[in-house]
């Protein structure tokens, strides 16, 4: 092949082989695709009725874990506790090592606190929260951020003696050992 | 704007006015959001429910901002969900310590009917008037999800149900009752007016006696069933009552369908017309009925009743019969067709399946039922499938008696198109013997049903103690086919062949002085019938046996009407005594001897008249010249004493 033509021919193929994975992933992930445009367009407690059923239905599809904290989310949010509570067990239970856990962990401690549920469940979330080793390196603090599927922006601050969580800038709890 | 600039004055006061008011608004705001407890248990007390708030705060334009209220019934019931609630004071009296409520709005308030059910009240307007009115307006979005596990949603393209309606309703605040004078829903182009109650609306447990006059909706403005049903055409009178107290609100509703048509796609691309659909539909109670139904499947009219009361524990009633007029348009004297179905539908169909048809000829009534007992049939995706019954049970009532016939463990392979319905690869066992054969139904243009069965091994002693309970049994085994077309003009017609049995002929004895003839061997009778409207034929009828070489035939239209000849065997005839007479004095040498007898009576009981006269002028016949003078005046006596 000459040179000349090599470059745009290697890129013309990739672009190929990219809209083409597009069009499959797109075809593939058209029910989180009409998630996504209901929480775009404002329709929450719609796309909270699209994802359960597609939880309900394909509990194992790439987005599960992302559509459970979601779901976790929403009851939280609707304040239907009931339902929360036990959602956020399944969660923590199943996500034991993702990046979304902690925060999951924080929203069923504060319904817990309200509702002055299981102690013992709240003692041990809390021993969590500390459990790990906490290395700090020229800094007060370790952050984490976690942006979820309804825009909400969760931030983890570990401090040396005390953790703060914030939901959307403001503080949703604050736990002490 | 340049007025106020031109005066530095007005300036000031205008900057004046505009700090008052913010400190104001951000000073009750702040004095709102400290109270948030208090106005949460002030809520609580007031109307027995349990209120949870994220925050308050107060706009000059739009009131007092409660941000995310939850209210459920008790602390562990699910909640009803209000983003945000607005509530309009009126600013004066706030300086007499009064609070007046001029306006709420409630932004997306989410209730969940049950999990799969979201009713969205986007926005809801109340405007509170002196002297306790009140206006409300609201748009309401219902969603609900039919799940994947239920077997409807199998047939469903489109499983969510999405409608939006709009509310607005109109009336008085008496004391602890809402007075509601006018409620108007509307859908699209429909309205739905009401008129009703909420008594105790401020306590734990509000009465709903809300009621809608009937109103005409086009089926084309419920988006559920326009998206499900294609060239969706037609109309629904509905009506509703609300009644009770949540969360069990009673719900009737009743609705009149006129003349709908569509068309449904069952599956891979064969899609069913249905035209000319109506129906009263009344729904209550979690008990649906649906009576009258009427409607055109292809070119078949059908007829359905349908009941199904989950609390009642009784299953599903499913009734579905062809319409008298078209029966008599066919070429079938019936007068009812029809099929029952008793259980539930699940992923399959499980109970008992009949079909009954009435018979009706002159002078008889015949009632034919089949009962199909313990199905369990996988209806999804019919195209091609196997369809097994463990028990089927025939049976006919002619008025006078019961009689019934079993078979059992049919497999069948069933085949289902737009314009077609049938059976194929069909066996089946009773009384000794296997059946096979084959069903079809053409729905094209004109409705045709072909049945053709082939059956053999039959034994002939069982089959005729269940057929003929009464009567002498046949022995033998039977080999018979038949079959149906109702496009024919002999729509059901037959030939069988019963093989090394025995039968009993007595009846013959009757007439003639013949021998006993009531265990007559035989190695086989063969028959064919033919069944028209108007008559019933059964001709070929050939007894073999030693004894007797028999045929017949006969037709009958409650009337018989018929022949049979036999042939008795000389040898077998001396046994009789009279035959012995007259055998020596005619000196007969053929094997045989032929007599003919006309059949006559009804059906049940026929009557058999034995041509003497032909008989005796056939013996003549055979007789030399010389013989007939010598004999003739001892023939006659010995022919007479043949009869009884």
């Amino acid at each position: 092949m000459s040179g000349k033509f090599k470059a745009p021919i290697i890129l013309s193929a990739v672009i190929l082989i990219f809209l083409n994975l597009s069009c499959l992933i797109s075809v593939k992930d058209k029910r989180y695709g009409d998630i996504l445009r209901d929480i775009k367009s404002g329709n929450n407690d719609f796309a909270f009725m699209k994802l359960k059923d597609y939880l309900r239905n394909e509990p194992d599809n790439r987005h599960a874990q992302e559509l459970k904290f979601a779901l976790c989310e929403y009851y939280y949010e609707i304040k239907d506790y009931r339902d929360a509570i036990p959602e956020l067990v399944d969660y923590i239970n199943a996500y034991q090592n993702y990046q979304a856990t902690i925060f999951v962990q924080a929203l069923l401690y504060k319904l817990l606190l309200e509702y002055n549920q299981q102690p013992q469940l709240i003692a041990k979330i809390k021993e969590n929260f500390f459990s790990n080793s906490l290395f700090l390196i020229f800094s007060e603090s370790k952050v984490k951020y976690y942006n979820s599927l309804f825009k909400n922006k969760y931030k983890i601050a570990e401090y040396l003696d005390y953790i703060e969580i914030f939901k959307n800038n403001e503080l949703l709890l604050k736990i002490t050992p | 704007m340049s007025f106020f600039l031109k005066s530095r004055r007005k300036l000031l006061i205008l900057t004046v006015i505009i700090i008052s008011l913010c400190l104001f608004q951000a000073t009750i705001s702040h004095f709102l959001r400290k109270s948030k407890p208090e106005i949460t248990q002030y809520l609580n007390n007031t109307f027995g429910y349990v209120f949870k708030i994220d925050d308050v705060t107060f706009n000059l334009a739009r009131g007092a901002h409660l941000k995310g209220v939850a209210v459920s019934y008790q602390q562990k019931e699910k909640p009803i969900f209000i983003k945000d609630v607005f509530i309009g004071i009126e600013i004066l009296p706030l300086f007499t310590k009064k609070v007046v409520i001029n306006k709420i709005t409630a932004c997306s308030t989410a209730y969940f009917l049950n999990p799969d059910t979201l009713i969205l009240f986007k926005k809801t307007t109340i405007l509170l008037y002196k002297a306790g009115r009140f206006k409300l307006n609201s748009l309401i979005k219902i969603a609900s999800w039919i799940p994947q596990a239920s077997y409807i949603s199998r047939f469903l393209d489109e499983k969510q149900i999405i409608q939006e309606i709009r509310c607005a309703a109109d009336g008085n605040i008496i004391n602890d009752d809402l007075d509601i004078e006018m409620l108007l829903l509307t859908l699209h182009k429909a309205q739905f007016i009401g008129t009703g109650k909420i008594k105790n609306f401020r306590q734990k447990t509000p009465y709903f006696d809300i009621n809608f006059i009937p109103s005409t909706i086009s089926l084309n403005e419920i988006a559920f069933l326009k998206k499900n049903l294609k060239k969706l055409q037609g109309y629904v009178l509905l009506s509703l009552k609300l009644n009770g107290t949540p969360p069990n609100i009673k719900t009737l509703l009743d609705a009149g369908l006129d003349n709908c048509n569509f068309s449904y796609r069952l599956y891979d691309g064969e899609v069913f017309d249905i035209k000319n659909m109506r129906a009263d539909i009344a729904y209550g109670n979690k008990s649906l009925k649906i009576k009258d139904m009427f409607f055109v499947f292809n070119s078949l009219p059908v007829n359905i009743n349908f009941e199904d009361n989950p609390a009642e524990g009784s299953g599903m009633l499913l009734q579905l019969s062809l319409p008298y007029d078209f029966l008599s348009r066919q070429n079938l004297p019936l007068e009812r067709l029809e099929a029952v179905f008793r259980g539930r539908v699940a992923d399959t169909l499980q109970g008992k399946l009949e079909f009954k048809a009435l018979y009706k000829r002159k002078g008889s009534n015949l009632e034919i039922q089949v009962n199909l007992n313990n199905l369990d049939f996988d209806y999804y995706n019919l195209g091609e499938k196997y369809l097994k019954i463990a028990k089927i049970e025939l049976v006919k009532n002619d008025g006078i008696a019961l009689q019934k016939l079993f078979f059992a463990d049919l497999d069948s392979i069933l085949n289902t198109s737009k314009d077609r319905f049938s059976i194929k690869n069909l066996t089946c066992n009773g009384y000794n013997g296997t059946i096979k054969g084959r069903m079809n139904l053409d729905l094209k243009d004109n409705v045709v049903l072909s049945i053709a069965l082939s059956g053999e091994d039959f034994d002939m002693k069982a089959l005729s103690g269940d057929i003929a309970p009464n009567a002498e049994p046949v022995l033998g085994t039977l080999v018979l086919k038949v079959s149906f077309n109702n496009s024919r003009k002999d729509f059901f017609r037959g030939a069988g062949l019963v093989k090394n049995g025995i039968i009993n002929l007595d009846k013959l004895a009757e007439i003639i002085n013949f021998p006993s003839l009531k265990n007559v061997y035989f190695e086989a009778i063969r028959f064919c019938f033919w069944v028209s409207k108007t008559k019933v034929k059964i001709g070929g009828l050939r007894l073999i046996s030693p004894e007797v070489i028999a045929t017949a035939f006969a037709d009958t239209n409650h009337s018989l009407k018929g022949s049979l000849s036999a042939k008795i065997n000389t040898e077998f005839l001396k046994k009789s005594p009279p035959f012995k007479t007259l055998i020596n004095l005619t000196r007969i040498k053929s094997p045989y001897i032929d007599f003919k007898f006309l059949i006559g009576g009804i059906f049940k009981a026929a009557r058999f008249i034995w041509l003497k006269g032909e008989f005796k002028h056939k013996l003549e016949k055979r007789l030399p010249n010389w013989a007939k003078k010598s004999i003739e005046t001892r023939l006659n006596p010995a022919i007479d004493n043949l009869a009884k």
